[in-house]
C-alpha cells in the first residue's frame, strides 16, 4: 500500500479540457508578459511612455482589453482546480497528501531560481505561497471555501470604495508610485541590452522586489480567490457532468460576456479620455480593473468549455490541451527564450507592443508544435518530470510507456 | 515552597476563566500604553525615530528604555494572548458542543471597532489587523500541532527574509539617491502636528485616514508580526502547560531564563548599533545586524515577561498583588480603547500635542494606567464584563447580554471569590 500511497497520478486519468484551458491561458500569459520580456520592468502598467505611436497604443490596448489580467486570472483558477484534483484522487486512492506540501515547496524553488536568473515577472512564487494557502482548505466544507472565495473577491471592490469614500472626504492616498524619470529607463535599457549578466542580475532583483512589495495582498485579495475558485468548481463536479451544468455554463459565460464588455468599455473609456481623472472615474476605472478579468475570464473558460464539447472544436482545441500539459515547460520556456532573444539581438527596448505580436504569435505555434510531438514520445514535460521526480523523491518514468508495461508499474493499475 | 505550592497544585479546570492570563494581559496593557504614548502625543512620522523630535538626555533615556524593554515586546505579549484565548474559546465550544460560528461574527464586530478607533480616534489601531489575522486563523482550528508551528517558524522567519531583501534591494539598486539628509523636521511631520494640535475634528479624521493608510500600506507586518504570534498562543494552550503550570515548572523556569539572556543580549547588540555607531540604514550591514536583533529581542523579552508572571503568581503572595491587573486584563478592550480615546483627546485639547517628550509621556503613562486598575476593579465588581466587552458579546450573539452582576463579589478579593 505504501508504494502505492504517494504514486503520483497516471497521465490517463487527466481532464482534456482542464488542459485545453491552461494551454489557451498560456498563450494569453505569453502575449501579456511580452511587454515585460522586451522593455523596462519600470514600464510595465505604461508601456506607451516608451512607444507612444498609434499602432503600439492600439496593440497594447487591444492586450490589456482582451488578454491582460484574464489570462492569469484563468491560469490561476486552473492551479486552484488542478489541486482539488489532485487531492480528491489522494483521496480517493486513500492515500496520503503529504506529497503535496513538497510539491509546492519545490515549485517555490523553481520560482525562485525563475526570479532570480531569468524573469523578474514571475508568478510561480506567488502560485507556490498561495498554494500553502489553500492546503488548508483541502479538508473545509465547500460552504467554507465558498464564503472565503466570495469574501476575497469581493474585498478588493470594497477597498476600492472605500479609498474613493476617503479621498472624497480629504484623504491623500495614492497607491501609485512616481513615474520612473528617463535616466532610470535608459540604464535599465543599456543594463538589459549590454550589460553583464551580474548587472542584469542585479536589475532583476530590483525589479522583484519592486514588483513584490505588495505580495501579500496579491496572494490575499488575488491568486487565493481564484485558487478557492478552482477547488470550489472542482469539487462541485461541474466539469465531470457538463452536459448536466451546461445551462449553468452558458449563463456564467454570457454574464461574463456582457459584465466584461462594460468593464472593457470603462477602462477603454478613461484611458483614451481621462488623462487626469477625477475621483469618481478614479472609482469607475478601478472597479472596473476588479470586475472585468473575473468577468471576461468567465467568459473564457465557458466558451472553451462549450466549444471542447463539439468533437469538430475539440479536435482542433486539443493541441492546446498538449502546451496546456506541460505547462510549467512553456512557461518557463517562454522566459527564457525571450529574455535571451531581445539581449542577443540587442532589440532590447526597440519592440513595441504592435510588433511584439509577431514573435508572441510565432513562438506560440511552435509551442504548440513543440508540445504535441514531446507528449508523443514523453509522459511529462522535462520540467513537470522534474518537478514530479524531486516530488517523489526518484526518478519518474520519462518515456511514454505502453500499456503492457504501466501494467506492471505498481501504482498505475487502477 | 511547598506553601506556595499548596494553593498552585490544583490544576485549573478548563471552562474556568483562567486568571494568569488574564493577569498576563492587563500587565501588558501597561506596556502598551507606555509604547504607545509617543503615538499619541507626537505624529507618526517619527513614531520610530522619535530623537528627531526629543533630543534631550532625559527623552532618549527614558525612550531607550521604552525600545529596549516594552516597544514590540507587549504588542507581542497582546497578539500571543490574542491567539491564546482564540484556541481557549475553541476548546471550549467544543467541550459544550456548540457551533464556533459565533467567532467570525466576533471577528467581524472587532473588525468594526478597529475601523471606527482607527477612523475617529487614532491611526495606530491593532484591532483591525487582529481581526483580519484572526480569520487566518480560523483555518488552523483544526490543523495539528506539527502543522501550526511550522507555520508560525515559516512566517517568524519570513520577517528576516524581507529584512535581507530589502537590503539586498537597496544595495543593488541602479540609482539609488542618497537618502535626504533633513535638519529638524520634515514638512510632513511639521503639517501632522498642526493638524493634531490646532485642526477641527474635522481634519482630524481626514489626516488621520491618510495617515493609517501611509502607516499600513503595505500591511507586511500582519503576517509577518501579527499572524506568527497568534499562531504560537494558539500552539502553547494546545499543549496544555498552561492547564497545569505546577507539572511544567522547571521547563518554565528554563525557558525564562534561557528567554532573558537571548533577549538582553539581542537588546544589548541593538543598543551597540544605536548609541555607539552612526545610525543604521536599511541597506548596510549594521542595520541589517540591528534589525535581525530587534526581531530576536521582541519574542524573547516577551517569553521572558510571560515565564516571569507565570512563576509570580504560583506564589500566592505574589497572586494577590497581581490580582487587580487581572481585571485590568479582563475589560482589556475597554482599556486599551480607553487609552486611546483619553490620551489623543487629551494632547489635542490642552494643545501639549508634539510637547510631551518622552521623559515628560511617562507620567500620563503612569497616571492613566493607575488609574485604571482601580476602576477595572471596581467595574468588575458590579458588573460582569466591561462596557465595550458587554457591546462586543451582545452584538455577536445578537441580542444584550446581562451586564449586571447577579451575586455581588465580596469586596476583599474579587479574584479568589470567582476562583472557588
Amino acid at each position: 500500500v505504501s508504494s502505492a500511497a504517494m504514486t503520483p497520478v497516471a497521465i490517463s486519468e487527466r481532464i482534456g479540457v482542464i488542459d485545453i484551458l491552461r494551454g489557451v491561458a498560456l498563450f494569453g500569459i505569453l502575449a501579456a508578459n511580452m511587454r515585460g520580456f522586451n522593455a523596462p520592468f519600470d514600464l510595465y502598467d505604461d508601456i506607451s511612455k516608451l512607444f507612444p505611436g498609434t499602432a503600439d497604443r492600439v496593440a497594447q490596448g487591444f492586450i490589456d482589453a482582451v488578454i491582460s489580467g484574464k489570462s492569469v486570472t484563468l491560469f490561476s483558477f486552473l492551479f486552484g482546480l488542478g489541486f482539488a484534483v489532485q487531492m480528491s484522487r489522494a483521496e480517493e486512492r486513500g492515500s496520503s497528501v503529504s506529497f503535496y506540501p513538497r510539491r509546492l515547496g519545490i515549485l517555490l524553488a523553481i520560482g525562485l531560481i525563475h526570479s532570480f536568473l531569468i524573469w523578474a515577472g514571475d508568478i510561480l512564487v506567488c502560485y507556490a505561497l498561495t498554494g500553502f494557502l489553500l492546503f488548508l482548505f483541502r479538508r473545509r466544507s465547500q460552504k467554507t471555501v465558498a464564503i472565503w472565495a466570495i469574501v476575497l473577491t469581493v474585498l478588493p471592490v470594497v477597498i476600492v470604495i472605500a479609498m474613493y469614500v476617503a479621498t472624497k472626504f480629504g484623504a491623500k492616498i495614492s497607491l501609485d508610485d512616481p513615474p520612473p524619470t528617463a535616466a532610470v529607463i535608459q540604464s535599465a535599457i543599456q543594463i538589459s541590452r549590454d550589460g553583464s549578466y551580474w548587472a542584469m542580475t542585479k536589475l532583476r532583483f530590483h525589479d522583484w522586489v519592486d514588483f513584490n512589495t505588495i505580495l501579500p495582498l496579491v496572494i490575499l485579495l488575488f491568486t487565493l480567490p481564484r485558487f478557492l475558485t478552482g477547488l470550489w468548481v472542482w469539487r462541485s463536479g461541474l466539469l465531470r457532468d457538463s452536459e448536466r451544468y451546461a445551462p449553468i455554463v452558458k449563463a456564467v459565460m454570457w454574464w461574463g460576456l456582457l459584465i466584461g464588455l462594460c468593464g472593457t468599455g470603462v477602462i477603454l473609456s478613461v484611458r483614451i479620455w481621462f488623462a487626469q481623472p477625477e475621483p469618481f472615474v478614479t472609482l469607475l476605472n478601478r472597479l472596473a480593473f476588479v470586475i472585468t478579468p473575473l468577468a471576461l475570464a468567465s467568459f473564457y473558460a465557458g466558451g472553451v468549455l462549450m466549444l471542447a464539447q463539439i468533437p469538430k472544436w475539440r479536435a482542433r482545441l486539443n493541441p492546446f490541451g498538449a502546451v496546456g500539459r506541460m505547462a510549467l515547460t512553456n512557461y518557463l520556456v517562454q522566459s527564457l527564450f525571450f529574455t535571451w532573444f531581445f539581449r542577443l539581438t540587442h532589440t532590447f527596448g526597440s519592440v513595441g507592443p504592435a510588433w511584439g505580436l509577431v514573435p508572441t504569435v510565432i513562438f506560440f505555434a511552435i509551442q504548440i508544435w513543440f508540445s504535441v510531438w514531446w507528449l508523443k514520445h514523453y509522459q511529462f514535460g522535462p520540467a513537470e518530470w522534474m518537478w514530479r521526480s524531486l516530488t517523489y523523491g526518484t526518478w519518474q518514468p520519462m518515456r511514454r510507456l505502453d500499456q503492457h508495461l504501466l501494467n506492471h508499474i505498481p501504482g498505475y493499475i487502477g | 515552597m511547598s506553601e506556595t505550592l499548596d494553593g498552585a497544585m490544583a490544576p485549573v479546570a478548563s471552562g474556568e476563566r483562567i486568571d494568569v492570563i488574564d493577569i498576563l494581559r492587563g500587565m501588558t496593557l501597561f506596556g502598551i500604553l507606555a509604547a504607545n504614548m509617543r503615538g499619541f502625543n507626537a505624529p507618526s512620522q517619527v513614531y520610530f525615530n522619535i530623537g528627531r523630535m526629543y533630543s534631550g538626555t532625559a527623552d532618549t533615556i527614558a525612550q531607550a528604555f521604552i525600545d529596549f524593554f516594552v516597544q514590540g515586546k507587549c504588542v507581542t505579549l497582546f497578539a500571543f494572548l490574542f491567539g491564546l484565548g482564540f484556541a481557549v474559546q475553541m476548546d471550549r465550544a467544543e467541550e459544550r458542543g456548540k457551533s464556533i460560528s459565533f467567532y467570525p461574527r466576533r471577528l467581524a464586530i472587532l473588525l468594526v471597532i478597529g475601523l471606527m478607533h482607527s477612523l475617529l480616534v487614532w491611526w495606530g489601531d491593532i484591532l483591525v489587523p487582529y481581526a483580519l489575522m484572526g480569520f487566518l486563523l480560523l483555518l488552523f482550528r483544526k490543523r495539528s500541532q506539527k502543522t501550526v508551528a511550522i507555520w508560525a517558524i515559516v512566517f517568524y522567519c519570513s520577517e528576516f527574509l524581507i529584512t535581507i531583501g530589502f537590503a539586498v534591494w537597496g544595495y543593488f539598486h541602479p540609482s539609488a539617491p542618497p537618502p535626504p539628509k533633513v535638519k529638524g523636521l520634515t514638512p510632513e511631520t511639521l503639517h501632522a502636528i498642526s493638524v493634531y494640535r490646532d485642526g477641527s475634528l474635522w481634519g482630524m479624521v481626514q489626516y488621520r485616514v491618510t495617515d493609517w493608510f501611509h502607516v499600513n500600506f503595505p500591511p507586511f507586518w500582519l503576517l509577518t508580526f501579527v499572524f506568527p504570534r497568534f499562531l504560537t498562543g494558539l500552539w502553547v494552550w494546545r499543549t496544555g502547560v498552561l492547564k497545569n503550570v505546577p507539572a511544567y515548572l522547571p521547563l518554565i523556569r528554563t525557558i525564562c531564563v534561557w528567554s532573558l539572556a537571548i533577549g538582553l543580549a539581542a537588546d544589548a547588540v541593538m543598543a551597540y548599533f544605536r548609541f555607539f555607531t552612526p545610525p543604521p540604514r536599511g541597506g548596510t550591514l549594521p542595520g541589517f545586524i540591528a534589525q535581525v536583533a530587534h526581531g530576536v529581542s521582541l519574542p524573547a523579552l516577551a517569553c521572558f515577561y510571560a515565564c516571569a508572571v507565570l512563576l509570580l503568581v504560583q506564589k500566592q503572595e505574589w497572586k494577590r498583588r497581581l490580582a487587580p491587573f487581572a481585571a485590568v486584563g479582563r475589560t482589556a478592550l475597554t482599556n486599551y480603547l480607553l487609552q486611546s480615546v483619553i490620551c489623543t483627546w487629551f494632547f489635542h485639547w490642552t494643545k501639549l500635542f508634539g510637547k510631551v517628550g518622552p521623559a515628560m509621556g511617562l507620567i500620563p503613562t503612569v497616571a492613566l494606567f493607575a488609574i485604571q486598575i482601580p476602576v477595572s476593579v471596581w467595574w468588575l465588581r458590579h458588573y460582569e464584563f466591561g462596557p465595550v466587552e458587554w457591546l462586543w458579546r451582545s452584538l455577536t450573539y445578537g441580542k444584550f447580554q446581562s451586564m449586571r452582576k447577579r451575586i455581588p463579589d465580596p469586596p476583599a478579593s474579587s479574584l479568589e471569590a470567582v476562583e472557588a
